[in-house]
């Protein structure tokens, strides 16, 4: 079973942490379609979170189809994620927009910066 | 506490564990004075036995001392018995002021004990205890008491009166009652037995004070005689030619002592007259008083529900 | 409108110890409904510990109203658990005799294990009386005894201030799984959010006895927003606490209107950063969120 650990200086909402761990162990294998997530009370139990926040983060699990929960039973894994976006075509076209902006004259740092100022923009905005 | 009769469960438990030091104490308190007052019964009975050889004061035979030794102590232990009150006052004021101070008073009422509960039960589980003990001791020093030699005692003095009687009874739970009052007025262990020891001092001297009119008096004339030794004398005087009862005269000043008809005409006088309570009015006084003082009581326990209330919601 | 009995809901509630002094509570009003672990944060003599107090029954209000879980707080005393904050436990008994007297006390109801978890969680010895008990073993103890007793309502004064974090995580850990089972409703008062940020989603702010900010955390962070720009003037947005900081200017401000992201740098502030910033700040208008609001009283009503 997944443990959750909840990192306090990053401000990341504690609820979000929880989805990417979660998306993470689907990524790496670690949880896979039938396996149960840990109860509200397990999570709580062991990382001092409020259970709502639990509560809050399978929802958003559910919402993405990810998890599914079963009333008296618990939260079930239904959706394994596969290593796929790493072959799309949006990986070549990041790869042919990171050229050019290299061959524009753009540092690493600035780079990097507009990349997660877009991410920030497109997903957080997304996801509200 | 596996050897008690019945099982006690809840509030009860509470207090008898809470407070099972001061009740171990006072139960030990008990058992010694009742071994004294046993020790004392049999002083009494030597006493008795030999008061027929011995002058006053106890002297003649070696066993007429006994009748001197009976006398002392059983003073010290009337003395003793008419204390309880004061102890009880210091009780009540320190069981129920510590909490309210501490504020452990706030664990019991927020552990499903309601404010008035916790106080009817920290009142009546001592107050059981003290009856019971006191109840125990009077009954013991009675016994020991009429049992010994008629040492010339009069059981009207305070001492005895509260020591022998229901009154003491009444005192000891208006005390321990005064304590339970002062605690919740001041929130404080210390004023509290203060204020709660004052109050006891206080009812003590105005129940001597108000004893006397408890009880419609009986007037005897004649003489004084030794029949007066044994009766509360509320007021002695002669009675004028005209009827008129003055208070305060008496042969004292007399030149040749013995001579009660001169004295009495030099005083302008027919009669001498005694306000007395004969042994008569002993119970029914000992009765008025317990009930008056248990009144009082009662007041004390809903002043101090309301003084407890009166911060509560 | 009917809603389900709050948790608790104040209404002009002051509190005053003697006619002399400054109340410690003047016109307190709020509302916390029922499921939340609520946060109670205020500097040192806010008036958090008088406010429990009330909630938990054991003081009287000098006047206003308080509802506890739909009742008076005298009525509600058996349904609420309280930890006040000088831990009062009788120091002559040993604490397995402690929780002898709490289940005595609630008979038929005692949860004998949640209790014992939490008094014996770091081995301490039941035969130990409560006089030899550090402070933060005597916190444990007076947990266990609120938690023993299956309340609906726990409120715990400083339930963390004199433990060491360890002990706290774990504490807490134990506290949220037996609320969680029961959705106990908390209120944790502390003088610092700290490690509550995360276990709180409710917040009560009390600044020198009345309520600055109420509601459920989400609501307030969205509620406000940290910008930073160029331009001092931050309308239509009601600043709480505005710098300079070399050209620029960054202010926490609460949100009125749409925000313009084109000239300012938006961020979400963290709760303690909202928190400080209305503590640095008293003249800033109160917020209460829709949940927080007590409804309109009776007489009001009619």
């Amino acid at each position: 079973m997944i443990e959750y650990r909840i990192d306090r200086g990053t401000g990341v909402a504690t609820y979000l942490q929880i989805v990417q761990q979660t998306k993470h162990a689907l990524r790496l294998g670690l949880l896979e379609p039938g396996d149960r997530l840990p109860t509200a009370r397990e999570v709580v139990e062991a990382t001092a979170v409020n259970p709502n926040t639990v509560l809050k983060a399978y929802r958003e699990l559910e919402r993405e189809g990810l998890v599914q929960a079963r009333r008296g039973l618990g939260t079930f894994v239904t959706k394994s994620l596969g290593a796929a976006a790493a072959q799309s075509p949006l990986a070549d076209e990041l790869a042919d927009w990171m050229k050019r902006a290299r061959t524009g004259g753009l540092a690493r740092e600035d780079v990097a910066a507009l990349f997660s100022s877009v991410l920030e923009h497109e997903f957080t905005e997304g996801e509200q | 506490m596996t050897t008690l009769p019945f099982q006690p469960r809840g509030l009860t438990w509470t207090v008898l564990r809470l407070h099972r030091l001061p009740l171990w104490i006072w139960a030990a308190l008990v058992v010694a004075g009742s071994g004294g007052l046993l020790w004392l019964h049999q002083l009494g009975q030597d006493a008795a036995a030999y008061s027929g050889h011995c002058a006053v004061g106890g002297t003649g035979t070696p066993q007429c001392s006994a009748g001197l030794r009976y006398a002392g102590d059983e003073l010290d232990f009337a003395q003793l018995l008419a204390w309880i009150p004061f102890g009880a006052a210091c009780a009540g004021a320190a069981l129920i002021g510590r909490e309210l101070q501490h504020g452990t008073s706030v664990l019991a009422w927020t552990q499903s004990v309601s404010p008035a509960r916790w106080l009817a039960a920290k009142l009546a589980v001592p107050a059981v205890a003290l009856l019971g003990g006191t109840a125990a001791l009077t009954l013991m020093f009675r016994w020991a008491w009429t049992s010994g030699p008629d040492n010339g005692v009069n059981r009207w003095s305070g001492t005895y009166f509260n020591a022998a009687g229901t009154v003491g009874l009444a005192y000891a739970l208006l005390a321990i009652v005064l304590g339970a009052l002062a605690a919740t007025l001041t929130r404080r262990t210390l004023p509290a037995v203060v204020l709660a020891l004052a109050g006891t001092a206080l009812a003590y001297t105005l129940g001597a004070a108000v004893r006397p009119h408890l009880w419609p008096a009986s007037e005897v004339r004649g003489p004084w005689g030794a029949a007066l030794n044994h009766v509360y004398q509320l007021d002695l005087g002669m009675i004028t030619r005209s009827g008129k009862h003055v208070s305060g005269l008496d042969c004292s000043d007399q030149a040749v002592p013995g001579d009660l008809n001169t004295c009495l005409s030099d005083h302008n006088a027919v009669d001498f007259y005694a306000k007395i309570h004969p042994t008569a009015h002993y119970w029914p006084i000992q009765l008025v008083e317990t009930g008056v003082v248990l009144a009082l009581a009662a007041a004390a326990v809903a002043a101090a529900f309301w003084a407890l209330r009166r911060r509560l919601p | 409108m009917s809603r389900e009995p709050a948790a608790l809901e104040a209404r002009g509630l002051v509190m005053g110890y003697g006619r002399r002094r400054r109340p410690v509570l003047r016109d307190c009003s709020f509302r916390l409904p029922t499921g939340r672990i609520c946060a109670l944060v205020g500097p040192n003599g806010a008036g958090k510990s008088t406010l429990l107090a009330l909630a938990a029954g054991v003081l009287r209000p000098t006047g206003g109203t308080l509802r506890v879980l739909g009742a008076g707080p005298a009525e509600a005393r058996p349904r609420i658990g309280y930890v006040a904050q000088n831990r009062p436990l009788y120091p002559q008994l040993t604490v397995a005799a402690t929780l002898r007297l709490g289940a005595e006390l609630n008979r038929g109801c005692w949860d004998r294990e949640s209790a014992e978890r939490v008094a014996y969680g770091a081995g301490l010895d039941p035969k130990a009386t409560v006089r030899s008990l550090s402070g933060g073993q005597r916190t444990r103890v007076a947990l266990a005894l609120a938690l023993g007793k299956r309340a609906e309502l726990l409120l715990l004064d400083e339930p963390m201030a004199d433990l060491d974090p360890v002990a706290r995580h774990e504490l807490m850990c134990a506290l949220l799984a037996v609320v969680v089972e029961r959705d106990t409703t908390v209120v944790i008062a502390s003088h610092v959010l700290g490690e509550l940020a995360d276990v709180c989603d409710y917040l009560l702010l009390l600044e020198e006895g009345q309520i600055k900010l109420a509601g459920e955390s989400e609501d307030l962070l969205t509620a406000h927003a940290r910008l930073t720009g160029t331009s001092p003037d931050f309308a239509p947005h009601t600043v709480v606490e505005s710098r300079a900081t070399g050209r620029g200017h960054t202010a926490l401000v609460r949100v009125q209107g749409p925000l313009d992201e084109v000239s300012r740098l938006v961020e979400r502030p963290s709760m303690e950063e909202l928190i400080l910033a209305h503590l640095r700040n008293p003249g800033a208008p109160a917020l209460f969120t829709g949940s927080a609001s007590p409804a309109p009283s009776q007489e009001a009503a009619a």
